[in-house]
């Protein structure tokens, strides 16, 4: 990207600092007031989309109004951006405690914000916080060659030149993804007392939950993604001296999920590109991890001494979260997503629905079928969650059952378009005088959510036509699943263990 | 030292810099880069140099020994 150069003093040495913008210098020395109105001056004819329009505050001979009026003429007429610097004095003055120059900064500078809110062509740099920093100037070669600043004065005025031109092309960063322990607080929640207070070693936390509450009042979006149970992190969220509460995150992120994956369905759910994240972790591990798997993302090295974070996070905020401008949409962004995402949560409801339908599934019964009698046994011992009795058998008592007139052992063939499961549901089912009862019916994980019960019901209302089916429960620690399935098909709850459905109910 | 001037020179110009590169060699190291390298080196190396050297010091030979010379102890003659 081209960029024109223009300025009272001698700027050229920043193109060193900016190696990757092409700078220009359109204008003649000491000659920008009458470029920038002369419509034949170079800078005019000038290919860079924006001029970076250096004033040193010390040498400027024009009234900044003057200035101003010029600038207005030449974007006027090229629509191009100008990006300006705040008027600052050199640090050190003659009229010390007089405060002339001080009321005239104010006075220019009063202008030129003034200015650049009402035109959005132009762009303001402020140089005065960057002018605080020891070592900005060089008075040798000041004197030398008119390059007023040191190394690292012109490292500051680059690193801030190129945020806001990062902001102007690319936009600022919208998601901030955070993890808890150690970062949103001191120390591991669930293990001990966390640190987070407004005094003490909790205070360094504290402050740093205040900053991304700003951020977060800026329009930033806000993301947990952290390795935590998450009761508990969720608790570390109620902790009374938390300034960040559950619902100030869009997203929460905690489980014990690798957070590369957590970030993938956090974009997701956003529908945001990884450009516009930003992960911070304390953990270096994790950091590498995210950043091996999603290299597109944002992560700022974490201070290893915790008194830094907050130094540290205004520095982040500055190359991620600088903004140009505020919108009323940035403000109510938070709102929006929101509702976003409660729509595209009733979409997906829906839509699981027409999922199944494309999956084609094919479901096949086999009664008393020998040939699988092993499988039946192994699924009897090894099914917990679907199983409604958790009923246990070995392969001779199964050879039994099947053998045997006065039960049915029901066995579920499974497949769909891409996969055919095999024998991956059982059912054993007593038959008496006028009903049958379930005796034994499980499912296995890999076919459940997809319907399969409704139609093995189904079934059982065809194989027993003439009889009431009665459907037994026998709670376990890991069936709880299944605990209203009966009900969901239809059963009258008989007691807490029995249900039943009369002959010709449906 | 030595390593280090080369790669201040070669990181300020984003050119491969050797000990045997001089003024003139690529675009970026004209005066201006002349005295932006002499600010890095300043600055990185903790070093202040005369204005003469820093107009004649236009090799990175002659740069090196004027380093070089300045961390020497100083003798009083």
């Amino acid at each position: 990207m081209k960029i024109e150069l223009v300025s009272n003093i001698n700027m050229d040495s920043i193109k060193f600092y900016l190696g990757d913008y092409q700078f220009l210098n359109s204008c003649d020395f000491g000659n920008y007031m009458i470029d920038l109105i002369d419509k034949s001056s170079k800078l005019y004819k000038s290919k860079a989309e924006i001029i970076f329009l250096f004033l040193d505050f010390d040498e400027l001979n024009e009234d900044i109004s003057d200035v101003i009026n010029a600038v207005n003429v030449f974007i006027d007429d090229t629509g191009k951006t100008v990006i300006m610097n705040t008027l600052s004095f050199s640090p050190k003055y003659i009229d010390t405690f007089l405060n002339i120059k001080l009321e005239q900064e104010l006075n220019a500078n009063f202008n030129l914000v003034n200015y650049s809110k009402k035109n959005q062509n132009i762009l303001l740099l402020d140089l005065s916080k960057l002018l605080k920093q020891n070592n900005f100037i060089d008075e040798k070669y000041w004197y030398m060659a008119r390059i007023k600043f040191s190394k690292s004065g012109f490292e500051s005025i680059a690193r801030e030149l190129r945020n806001l031109l990062n902001v102007y092309r690319y936009g600022s960063k919208k998601v901030l993804i955070l993890d808890m322990d150690n970062t949103l607080w001191g120390g591991v929640i669930g293990e001990e007392e966390i640190k987070l207070s407004n005094d003490g070693a909790g205070k360094v936390y504290l402050d740093f939950q205040k900053k991304i509450k700003q951020l977060k009042d800026l329009g930033v979006l806000l993301v947990v993604c952290s390795k935590n149970n998450y009761n508990d992190g969720a608790r570390g969220l109620k902790h009374i001296n938390s300034i960040l509460r559950e619902d100030d995150f869009i997203i929460k992120k905690i489980n014990w999920n690798d957070k590369a994956s957590n970030i993938k369905e956090i974009a997701k759910e956003l529908n945001l590109s990884y450009e516009s994240m930003v992960f911070i972790d304390d953990s270096p591990m994790e950091r590498a991890h995210v950043k091996e798997i999603i290299p597109n993302i944002t992560i700022p090295e974490f201070p290893k001494d915790a008194y830094l974070i907050n130094s540290w996070f205004l520095s982040v905020v500055e190359d991620c979260f600088s903004k140009i401008s505020l919108t009323p949409e940035d403000l109510n962004k938070q709102e929006q997503y929101l509702a976003k995402r409660k729509r595209e949560s009733v979409v997906k409801n829906t839509s699981y629905k027409d999922f199944l339908k494309t999956l084609d599934i094919r479901i096949e019964f086999k009664v008393n079928d020998r040939e699988y009698i092993e499988r039946y046994a192994q699924m009897t011992q090894k099914t917990n969650q679907f199983n409604l009795t958790t009923k246990r058998y070995s392969a001779v008592e199964m050879q039994n059952l099947v053998n045997s007139p006065s039960c049915d052992v029901i066995a579920i063939n499974y497949k769909d378009k891409y996969a055919n499961e095999g024998v991956t549901g059982l059912l054993i089912v007593d038959i008496l005088d006028k009903h049958v009862e379930i005796d034994s019916f499980l499912l296995s994980c890999r076919i459940l959510k997809r319907g399969v019960e409704g139609v093995v019901f189904k079934k059982l209302s065809e194989l027993y036509f003439e009889k009431d089916i009665i459907g037994v429960y026998i709670e376990t620690e890991k069936n709880d699943q299944v605990r209203k399935l009966y009900e969901l098909h239809g059963f009258d709850k008989i007691n807490k263990n029995k249900f039943i459905r009369k002959l010709g109910q449906l | 030292m030595r390593e280090k001037i080369l790669s201040i020179a070669s990181e300020l110009f984003g050119e491969k810099v050797t000990i045997d590169t001089k003024i003139g060699d690529f675009e970026k190291w004209d005066s201006l880069g002349q005295i932006n390298l002499f600010m890095a080196i300043e600055s990185e190396l903790n070093l202040k140099f005369d204005l003469e050297d820093v107009i004649e010091s236009n090799s990175i030979k002659k740069i090196i020994l004027l380093s070089e010379f300045a961390t020497l102890p100083k003798i009083n003659t």
